[in-house]
């Protein structure tokens, strides 16, 4: 039976028209203003490729760039520690069958993802907060003093510190994103492997584990893509200036520090913020394509 | 059938979320302003503090928007606000704060797109300078803001770009320390510190006694920078000509009254409350409000939130003590403008306003008010609140200068305000002397040596 185009057209525009107006255009102009000088306010002058000359050849910005750039990939590193591989563990014991509150455990770890960033941002720092906060108070009274310290206040911790905030928020969604995986799998799989002999931990690394490679690929793509180009939550605990000593400035805020200037500070100058952006624009475009060249040839996604 | 069904609902939709986009959207004012019928010119006495312009008040009420970012002084200012229309009953001023951290970006964004308040709250030098570049705020000139005269050339200047004032110089702070005077009568200090040493002794004093000496902590740049680096610098150096020398670049960062600056910094962080890297300004804050803390290294504007949150609290100031002698100069700031939209629609009640704020009446209102802030205009009345006046007095026989970072050092990346702050954070964590954290300030500085 055929079937008019201009219907399927018809229902296309109203997306076609939000993504061209309201991500492509916005993309292409941040762009386009990368190659020109403006401080938000007065005119744009066109200045060609120098926004991006003074951002890797002057070295207090360079230094900036590739300082925030390692920051971003800390970032990532400790997220797929401390996120990734513990949802991946909640997610095996959810999978156990007949568990006890299994639907109750699920809905738990998952409501910290539903929150707003900036809120759990905002608690955390007070958990974190050296004179009054919990953090400290619970380590001192269970004999851990020596453990205490300024946590987002030492260039040590602070990016740690974040991560654990982030992490705590997040683990949520790819332990429902794994869980589904799992469940996906055969019983007969796990039958069969029982009947053979085999234990529960080599049940898991022989069949579970390999059999959800095609989620493991897309919540990597997923938690690469969104902490290279995160901001709230090092915003919420730590502004942008980067403090302490630059340790928690990612790309993100770099950009943001650059782009709007900073109170009674910083002028703002957007050419150079375009720069940057279109710099993390290119990163996280390279990364991703590279990633799905590697990994995507034998997951179906 | 089905088909043109189809097809029809899609374009529907469409049509729905197009007709979502509409224009700019009509404010209250001009359909309020439509509105009105002109009533006749009845006994409204004229305002000869205002010296306005007989087409402004014609019966018609308007209400100005007016943003800022002191959200802590809604209260100080909408009394204000009562004042000024109790002498121009047409005229009636909102005002509508906007967070500190937000208020630049917010500027930009309303700014942009002509969604800006009538009243804009302009920042002094390369603040405001930057806001002003754009075009969109009102040029003053003494014909059109009649009163700007009042001020000194020092004060219009601190809100001007090339000669053209983009804003009525409001208020100034002066920066020193707070202290608690119980705790300090609890641990007989009858006087405070005139030297640096002085000072020392008194914090150990008091630490001895079981209190905290100091609310201060170097988590936040800016506080760092303006309220406890400046202060320290300005007694330090005692005159305004070794700020001078610097920004003609006679001398940098290294110089030998820089380095004793992080010294005595370094010296009283001693006295700050266990794990200072990471206490940030509010929690100072909460420390000395809540009568924790004996002293705490802020400014006048700290007035209106101290004697609120805790009327209890008996407050007192002295100007940051000098190295050797008592201090000869201190720290001011030149906080306040407030500009006006050149979009507005209500062109000359914003002029009314600003010249009302430039009178000896409009000042004084304001410095009576918003506690802390002092007016620029000399012949504005002092506010009646005594420590106020304390705070006001510390300028007294001595030079005022202004914060560092404001005037210059802004253009390139670390600012001075940044550089300052990150380079005693690093003093810290890398337990550097003195003349090493100079040194670094330096290198972050180059850009501007060059």
């Amino acid at each position: 039976m055929k079937r008019s185009k201009k219907v399927y057209v018809a229902f296309l525009l109203p997306a076609l028209f939000f993504y061209v107006v309201f991500m492509l255009y916005p993309l292409v102009s941040s762009l386009g203003l990368s190659l020109f000088s403006w401080n938000g306010y007065g005119a744009k002058t066109f200045v060609g490729l120098a926004n991006f000359r003074r951002l890797f050849g002057d070295p207090s910005y360079s230094a900036r760039f590739w300082g925030a750039l390692k920051n971003n990939a800390l970032f990532f590193l400790f997220t797929v520690v401390l996120q990734n591989c513990i949802a991946l563990l909640l997610a095996a014991f959810l999978n156990i069958r007949r568990l006890r509150g299994a639907k109750f455990f699920r809905s738990v770890l998952y409501i910290p993802a539903t929150l707003s960033i900036i809120v759990v941002g905002f608690l955390w720092s007070l958990i974190y907060n050296p004179l009054w906060g919990p953090l400290n108070h619970t380590l001192g009274a269970v004999g851990l003093g020596a453990l205490k310290r300024a946590w987002l206040g030492s260039p040590h911790t602070a990016l740690l510190a974040i991560s654990v905030a982030n992490a705590w928020q997040y683990t949520g969604v790819p332990m429902i994103m794994f869980l589904a995986g799992m469940q996906a799998i055969p019983d007969e799989l796990y039958e069969a492997a029982s009947l053979d002999g085999a234990s529960g931990s080599r049940q898991f690394w022989g069949i579970t584990f390999p059999l959800i490679r095609p989620v493991m690929f897309v919540i990597s793509t997923i938690v690469f893509v969104s902490n290279f180009s995160a901001f709230e939550i090092i915003y919420a605990m730590a502004g942008t200036t980067g403090a302490p000593n630059y340790s928690t400035d990612i790309l993100g805020t770099f950009f943001y520090r650059i782009c709007f200037g900073q109170r009674l500070g910083l002028q703002p100058d957007m050419g150079v913020g375009a720069a940057i952006a279109a710099c993390m624009f290119l990163l996280i475009g390279v990364g991703v394509f590279f990633w799905f060249r590697i990994y995507g040839k034998d997951g179906d996604l | 059938m089905k088909k043109q069904i189809s097809l029809i609902l899609a374009i529907a939709l469409l049509l729905t979320l197009l007709s979502g986009c509409s224009g700019k959207t009509q404010t209250a004012e001009t359909t309020a302003a439509a509105g009105t019928t002109a009533a006749a010119e009845t006994t409204a006495a004229a305002d000869t503090t205002a010296g306005t312009t007989a087409a402004a008040a014609s019966g018609e009420k308007v209400t100005l928007k007016f943003t800022g970012w002191r959200t802590e002084d809604q209260d100080a200012i909408n009394k204000m606000n009562e004042k000024f229309t109790a002498e121009n009953p047409n005229i009636e001023v909102v005002y509508e704060p906007v967070a500190a951290t937000e208020y630049d970006t917010y500027l930009q964004t309303a700014l942009a797109n002509g969604t800006a308040a009538d009243l804009i709250m302009m920042r002094s030098f390369s603040g405001g300078k930057t806001v002003y570049s754009g075009g969109k705020i009102t040029t003053l000139t003494t014909d059109s803001v009649p009163n700007l005269k009042n001020y000194p050339d020092s004060a219009v200047s601190a809100w001007a770009s090339d000669g053209k004032s983009f804003a009525v110089p409001v208020g100034m702070t002066v920066e020193g320390v707070h202290y608690n005077k119980d705790i300090f009568d609890k641990c007989g200090i009858t006087k405070t510190p005139d030297t640096v040493k002085e000072l020392l002794d008194d914090c150990k004093l008091i630490k001895d006694k079981g209190y905290l000496p100091i609310a201060g902590g170097v988590a936040e740049p800016w506080y760092v920078s303006e309220e406890i680096t400046s202060s320290i610098l300005m007694a330090t150096i005692g005159s305004s000509q070794w700020v001078k020398d610097l920004y003609a670049k006679k001398l940098d960062f290294t110089d030998a009254k820089y380095v004793q600056m992080l010294q005595t910094l370094q010296d009283l962080e001693q006295y700050y409350p266990e794990f200072y890297d990471g206490v940030g300004y509010e929690d100072c804050q909460q420390l000395f409000v809540t009568g924790q803390a004996a002293m705490y290294m802020s400014g006048s504007f700290e007035l209106t939130y101290l004697t609120t949150t805790n009327p209890d609290l008996k407050l007192g100031c002295f100007a940051f003590p000098g190295q050797d002698a008592a201090p000869t100069a201190v720290n001011f700031t030149a906080a306040v403008g407030v500009g006006g939209y050149s979009g507005t629609k209500y062109p000359e009640q914003v002029l009314t306003y600003l010249n009302w704020l430039a009178s000896d009446e409009g000042g004084g209102a304001y410095a009576n008010g918003v506690l802390g802030f002092f007016s620029p205009n000399p012949t504005a009345p002092a506010p009646e609140s005594e420590i106020a006046q304390q705070w006001s007095a510390l300028r007294d026989g001595r030079e005022a200068i202004h914060l560092m970072g404001y005037e210059t050092m802004t253009e390139s990346a670390p600012d001075y305000s940044t550089a300052i702050g990150d380079t005693a954070l690093k003093m810290v964590t890398e337990k550097w002397t003195a003349a090493q954290a100079a040194d670094y300030m330096q290198q972050q500085m180059s850009w501007f040596f060059k």
